[in-house]
């Protein structure tokens, strides 16, 4: 049975389409990453996988129940926006939320996610006197105190620096471990790329990319050459190349996407007619790329750096 | 339930423990005390036609009604008009002497005083004054409180307020304009006369000092006379207690009031932040929006209740200091009680629905100015209320759901004709009404809490109620 099941949910705000026919389920104990741009659609899927909002049409079951209710203490739910009250203490808070989901003696386990996301020192403290960063942590343990069977994070790792990024990252992978099913939205795709088992795009409110990173990667195929050279490639001359329909320039690193079919040699052979070859690799195409590829195309981003 | 209580317990500690909570706590005795004088003041202003008093003087040579009635034609020539405006600012006092029945028959005493009392339930008198026979003489063994409200005080020793012939007597009823003015007057008048009286008797200093530290005459101020069960004349019992019931109407009125204001707004700015902070998404994916709202109440009515205590506390110890603590029905307390708890359920209810529905802190000053219309009627219908409770207007007022809390109690605690069924009829209105506003209030919490954007305004706050 799948954690969350989605079948053709559509959401309209007026004559703005937020969802359009969406179907889509999240296996038991996975990880699922949402991603997308800004505004394609996220927030409202997940809001609506919680019943925060109701769907126009279709149907939505999460752990085998459809019901219209948001309170279900098998869920933890961390919104975009974070939402905690300001004058309390940090340890009240905690146990506020736990008992709120029907813990009725939270204190060891406050005590343990504290430790875990090294903010133990915090606990005496208001939360108005938290950086962003920590009031970010405490609200990661407020979603998943209680040890909720389905755990649903929006942007859990926005506002936090590198360290605590991965303290949080790692707890979400002991959270699966755990056997708890883990659907969250970012905007980094590196994250997504090494922690989801399962990666979800939806754009302009239609899901475009539904699946393992494996399958999402080998539907581009390997269709990207990463070059190095010295001195750089004339990058124009690249592009004229045969087979050639994008390079991406980062400096010193060249990416070229290739058509179907087309000769990378081609391109290892010019690249050796204009200096040292450093570094010259077919690969398949990055999650970044393939989102870049999507979304940025279609919004007519430039490609090239 | 269980949630409720969590809700409820977080919501009553984060209240009672800020310090806007104290300051509340302190600034309430101030309030009511200058709501109290602007009351006053109002009816002051409000009646200023001529009021008559008959005096029954049995002292020798009538000498009283000498004293007052030469006060009465300076106070009438100098205080009762503005000095530089030249308008009319009180009332004229007169007095109209009346030939005294013999002292000797109690009977006809008696009959004098129940046909003085008709007069004024006729409003031919405000009241009246009888001196006892050897009452100018003594420097009474009444203190002035005491004898303002005829209580039997410890402090004092116990007289008969019917026969003792060193006591004065007033008769009025207390809610009527100018009775406390001239009591007052006469009780100055008095006093005067009598230290000037015995300072021209005495030449020595030390004396006349000492004499100005013992109780000054008193004047026994007591309701009219009635016939009891048996047919025999009495003082009103009830009218006696007139002031102390006034006072306790008043303030159940006003404090009421205030505990209504003190609980429910903040509810109201509570919701309203919690929805801009985003707190509600996340206590939505743990409580239902009707346990959410209940949990909100709970604790509001938690806080009233704190409130309650600490001012029933501190206005029973101040009856109880005063000797007064017989003056108050126990049942009071609990009437006051049962309808503060059903307010709350309505106001609480309204304000938390209204903070649902606002998307910005300024929104709420729109919604919520109808409710408050609706809850200061009370406050400002309080004057003629107070004065005959038992008109027309107080009663049709006192069975209106919305009032009914503030204006029942203020009936029940002020008259004493006041049927059984009255209070019983009032609290099934607003049990029903209260109930109402609660289930449409849970109704437009439930969608308000999750509109963003542009707050709702009225209609379609009230299409919440229909469709949701």
């Amino acid at each position: 049975m799948p954690a969350v099941e989605l079948e053709n949910v559509v959401k309209t705000y007026g004559t703005q389409v937020a969802v359009a026919d969406l179907s889509l389920q999240v296996p038991t104990g996975s990880v699922y990453g949402f991603i997308g741009p800004n505004g394609s659609g996220k927030s409202t899927t997940l809001r609506m996988i919680m019943r925060i909002i109701a769907p126009d049409r279709g149907h939505i079951r999460v752990l085998g129940v459809e019901t219209s209710s948001a309170a279900n203490d098998r869920i933890g739910y961390l919104p975009e926006e974070r939402g905690l009250y300001k004058k309390m203490v940090v340890r009240d808070v905690l146990h506020y939320h736990a008992k709120l989901k029907g813990m009725h003696d939270p204190g060891s386990a406050v005590e343990q996610w504290l430790e875990r996301l090294r903010i133990a020192d915090a606990a005496e403290k208001k939360v108005e006197a938290l950086s962003k960063g920590m009031a970010q942590k405490i609200q990661f343990i407020a979603t998943v105190v209680a040890n909720p069977e389905l755990v649903i994070l929006d942007e859990p790792f926005s506002g936090l620096d590198p360290v605590n990024m991965e303290v949080v990252r790692d707890a979400i992978l002991d959270l699966r471990k755990a056997g708890a099913t883990v659907i969250f939205s970012t905007h980094d795709m590196n994250v997504a790329e090494r922690m989801c088992d399962f990666i979800f795009m939806i754009f302009k409110g239609q899901k475009v990319l539904d699946g393992s990173l494996a399958s999402i990667r080998d539907t581009y195929g390997t269709d990207t050459v990463k070059l190095r050279t010295s001195p750089s490639a004339d990058v124009d001359r690249l592009e004229r190349l045969p087979g050639v329909t994008k390079v991406v320039d980062f400096g010193n690193l060249q990416e070229v996407r290739l058509d179907r079919g087309a000769d990378a040699q081609n391109v290892l052979r010019y690249a050796s007619t204009q200096g040292a070859v450093e570094l010259f690799e077919v690969a398949k195409p990055s999650l970044n790329d393939v989102f870049v590829r999507i979304a940025g195309e279609e919004q007519g981003l430039a490609v090239h750096a | 339930m269980h949630k409720i209580w969590v809700i409820a317990r977080r919501e009553y500690l984060a209240t009672v423990r800020t310090k806007a909570f104290v300051m509340g706590v302190l600034m309430m005795p101030i309030l009511l005390g200058l709501s109290f004088a602007a009351t006053f003041t109002f009816k002051k202003m409000e009646d200023k036609t001529d009021r008559k008093f008959a005096i029954v003087d049995r002292s020798p040579g009538e000498k009283l009604y000498g004293i007052l009635q030469s006060g009465l034609e300076r106070r009438n020539a100098e205080d009762t008009t503005d000095k530089r405006t030249g308008e009319r600012n009180a009332p004229t006092f007169s007095l109209e002497k009346v030939a005294p029945a013999n002292w000797n028959d109690p009977k006809a005493v008696d009959e004098q005083r129940m046909a003085l009392s008709n007069r004024v339930k006729r409003g031919e008198l405000t009241g009246f004054l009888e001196v006892g026979p050897e009452a100018f003489n003594q420097l009474s063994l009444l203190n002035k409180l005491g004898g303002m409200f005829g209580s039997k005080n410890k402090k004092q020793p116990e007289v008969d307020v019917s026969r003792d012939p060193k006591l004065m007597r007033y008769q009025t009823t207390i809610t009527k304009t100018g009775a406390q003015g001239f009591y007052q007057f006469a009780l100055t008048e008095l006093t005067v006369a009598s230290m000037a009286s015995f300072a021209l008797q005495k030449t020595d200093e030390k004396e006349i000092r000492e004499m100005l530290q013992k109780p000054r005459p008193a004047i026994v101020m007591l309701g009219l006379s009635t016939r009891n069960d048996q047919g025999a004349i009495v003082d009103d019992e009830g009218a006696t207690k007139g002031l102390v019931n006034f006072f306790v109407a008043y303030g159940c009125i006003v404090l009421m009031y205030a505990l209504i204001l003190m609980t429910s707004m903040p509810m109201m700015q509570g919701v309203l932040e919690e929805k801009m902070q985003k707190i509600s998404e996340v206590l939505l994916g743990s409580a239902t929006p009707f346990q959410l709202m209940a949990g909100k109440l709970l604790g509001g009515v938690g806080t009233a209740l704190t409130l309650s205590l600490i001012y029933l506390t501190g206005g029973l110890y101040a009856l109880y200091f005063n000797g007064m603590s017989d003056q108050l029905p126990t049942g009071l307390v609990a009437w006051f009680v049962f309808y503060l708890l059903l307010a709350l359920l309505m106001y609480g209810s309204i304000f938390l629905a209204i903070g649902a529905a606002c998307t910005d802190m300024k929104e709420p000053q729109t919604l919520a100015t109808p409710v408050m219309v609706v809850l200061m009627m009370p406050m400002l219908a309080m004057v003629p209320i107070l004065k005959e409770p038992d008109a027309a207007f107080a009663r049709i007022a006192s069975f209106f759901a919305p009032t009914t809390p503030m204006l029942m109690i203020a009936r029940q605690a002020l008259s004493a004709n006041i049927q059984w069924w009255e209070p019983l009829l009032g609290a099934l209105a607003v049990i029903a009404f209260a109930a109402l506003c609660v289930w449409a209030a849970g109704r437009i919490f439930r969608v308000g809490l999750l509109l963003q954007g542009k707050g709702a305004k009225f209609g379609e706050m009230l299409s919440w109620v229909f469709k949701a």
